[in-house]
């Protein structure tokens, strides 16, 4: 226990917390501005590995972790682009275009490691910290938050871009009426495929940089399947948090807090079995969706293809 | 790193290795077996010579571990044999049975079904296609169809453990396990024993990804860096895809903590750029292979189990010039005590007996 004390564990622990947040944060920014279009997307943990292993690549070739980022925020687009074409345009079923692109990302990228990494598993180092001055003195919570990369800081920024784009902008009050009465959002001149469209792309986006930063600034690296269920639980944290991004802030720093919390009580003399620690995270956010969220609101056309004139 | 007298065997070259450690393998396998009936009492044999035998893995051999000894071991027992090894890596948990077959079909006179999880799937196939197959770490018996390769992996954590003491500075050792498997909680306890005979004092702390984390890159970044961060300068690491993470974490540590890293199974030389690795527990299937395709040939197969261990070579601790002169003597000793009975390394084969075990 007295190891734990140490501002060397807190710091580790801080940024264990970061490490797991940030990538189910960015997921979940892009699915709630997806759902709150109408749009379920459920190919977001494909889209995520694409996005991972786009970016690990590209860091690896280049250097740059900007290019890495850059690389697999637009992976994710592409495939938000391919989501968009078959469910919002061809007006497929989302849940089957969704569990499809999933698949595919998951045998895609697993395909291509093994093809191009696996004989020397390479490994990124770290991204360049951006030490805060005087904050990042403050020990272990300055250590840890204030000397982040420049990555952690604009992904939370573009959750406050999110947020306020979703609730005092014209695009952002179209693209949530496309989800709850995307037949007024047309007959008021609006178009709800093009909003949704642009939803989904955001969605594609976003899981594209929650892979990059998984793979890139959470791990160093990438490995086949290393998403472990994130797409599915920002999923959740989407249905959880209402279109409301401070909840979506909220639960994923929860979650990060459990996964970190986790490995910690490992290393005291409290011995848990690892399937009860693997099932905190996910014990803490259903108790948090009983507390909080009983009266959960999802958009009423979640899910549903916008056909004009239809009934 | 090299091979030298530790371990006998590298990832490139397990076939000249396992050739010359043969004999003494064979000599040591009765003692390590189970049930091996004499010889002479063997019925009379009209089984065909197995001239193709296949190994069927989950994952590629590019794991650096578990995967790439099991083909490796199979390619080297073919060699020693003069026959044709048939490698079918990467067919995954799904389907297993149907695979299986059809590897039998393909005319392959031998199977080895180079994961636990196969067991089921292998023996109804044996039952099915007529086919010898070997399983992995599960204790069934069927005459002429199915037996089991075992491991006293506690053996090869005892080793790394006295390595490990031996070289930490901070007087904190750490393990990080990628799952509950009951080989990590083997190699665990060895390990905690073998480090606290160099050091009774010594502090082990230990995390495990999950139930099943074997290929949580991202899992083992996190639980290695909390194991350095509570004070750990070696750490020993089980699991698959996790080592990356565990190597990332390690790498990235603070460089007066100048942590070291002890692997498991394989050889991580290859994918160790920065030179963290101090050495790995060696497991040479090759040996064990070998034994059981002999005894299909000699119709014994099914009566007794294949066993890793310390006294027959099938665990090692690989040589490094990381290890010190100290530190290879005093493997070298403990190996001898555990070949000759005079040391017996208690096993753990729960989460709760390594805790126990730490705790102690």
């Amino acid at each position: 226990m007295s190891a734990m004390l140490t501002q060397q564990f807190a710091v580790v622990f801080i940024v264990a917390v970061i490490a797991g947040s940030i990538p189910l944060m960015l997921a979940s920014l892009g699915e709630t501005v997806g759902e709150q279009s109408g749009v379920l997307n459920l190919g977001i943990e494909g889209m995520m590995l694409i996005g991972g292993y786009v970016a690990f690549a590209v860091t690896l070739a280049s250097g740059s972790f900007w290019w890495g980022m850059l690389a697999g925020g637009i992976a994710g687009l592409a495939c938000g682009a391919l989501f968009a074409l078959l469910s919002v345009w061809m007006g497929l079923n989302q849940i089957v275009v969704g569990i499809a692109i999933t698949l595919a990302g998951e045998g895609i990228t697993s395909v291509l490691y093994d093809k191009e990494y696996s004989d020397t598993s390479p490994r990124l180092g770290l991204p360049d910290a951006l030490s805060i001055p005087l904050l990042s003195k403050i020990p272990a919570f300055g250590e840890s938050v204030f000397s982040q990369s420049a990555f952690f800081w604009m992904a939370l920024a573009a959750a406050g871009v999110v947020a306020w784009w979703l609730s005092s902008t014209n695009p952002g009050l179209r693209n949530r009426a496309a989800g709850q009465m995307p037949a007024s959002l047309d007959a008021a001149g609006g178009s709800v495929l093009r909003t949704r469209s642009w939803a989904v792309l955001a969605g594609g986006l976003f899981a594209g940089l929650g892979g990059a930063y998984l793979a890139l600034i959470s791990t160093g690296a990438f490995t086949p399947f290393m998403t472990n269920g994130v797409g599915y639980i920002a999923i959740i944290v989407t249905m959880l948090s209402r279109g409301r991004i401070r909840w979506v802030l909220v639960v994923s720093g929860v979650y990060g807090l459990t996964i970190a919390l986790g490995t910690a009580m490992q290393l005291t003399t409290i011995s848990l079995p690892t399937d009860v620690i693997q099932m905190f995270p996910f014990i803490v956010v259903m108790a948090m969706l009983v507390i909080y969220a009983r009266g959960s609101y999802v958009p009423p056309a979640l899910g549903t293809p916008y056909v004009r004139g239809a009934r | 790193m090299a091979a030298l007298t530790l371990s006998g065997c590298s990832s490139t070259s397990s076939s000249s290795a396992a050739s010359s450690a043969a004999p003494a393998a064979s000599e040591a396998a009765p003692a390590a077996s189970e049930a091996a009936p004499a010889s002479s009492a063997a019925p009379a044999c009209d089984a065909e010579a197995v001239t193709k035998f296949a190994v069927v893995t989950p994952e590629k051999e590019s794991d650096y571990g578990w995967n790439q000894q099991g083909i490796q071991g199979a390619q080297a027992a073919g060699t020693a044999l003069g026959i044709e090894a048939d490698v079918n890596s990467g067919v995954g948990y799904d389907n297993t049975q149907s695979i299986l077959s059809q590897v039998a079909d393909k005319g392959n006179q031998f199977i080895i079904a180079h994961a636990s999880g196969f067991s089921d799937a292998a023996k109804q196939v044996a039952d099915a296609n007529d086919v010898p197959v070997l399983t992995m770490d599960v204790d069934q018996l069927e005459p002429g169809k199915v037996a089991s390769v075992m491991f006293d992996a506690q053996e090869g954590g005892y080793l790394a453990g006295i390595a490990a003491a031996d070289a930490s500075k901070t007087g904190t050792v750490g393990i990080v396990a990628s799952a509950e498997d009951v080989n990590w909680f083997k190699m665990s306890g060895g390990f905690i024993q073998g480090a606290r005979s160099v050091n009774p004092d010594i502090k082990v702390v230990i995390a495990y990804i999950g139930p099943a984390g074997y290929g949580d890159s991202a899992g083992g970044q996190r639980i290695a860096s909390q194991v350095i961060a509570s004070g750990a300068d070696v750490v020993f690491g089980m699991g698959d895809g996790a080592t990356v993470g565990y190597l990332q974490a390690i790498e990235n540590a603070p460089a007066d903590q100048n942590v070291q890293y002890i692997a498991t199974i394989g050889d991580v030389a290859p994918i160790d750029a920065k030179g963290v690795a101090m050495t790995s527990v060696r497991w040479n299937f090759a040996d064990a292979f070998q034994q059981a395709i002999e005894d299909v040939n000699t119709c014994q197969y099914g009566t007794r189990n294949y066993t890793l261990s310390v006294a027959n070579g099938g665990l090692s601790l690989q040589d490094s010039p990381k290890l010190s002169a100290e530190t290879k003597a005093a493997v070298e000793k403990a190996t001898a005590d555990i070949g000759s009975g005079s040391l017996v390394v208690e096993t753990a084969t729960t989460k709760d007996a390594v805790q126990a075990l730490i705790d102690k």
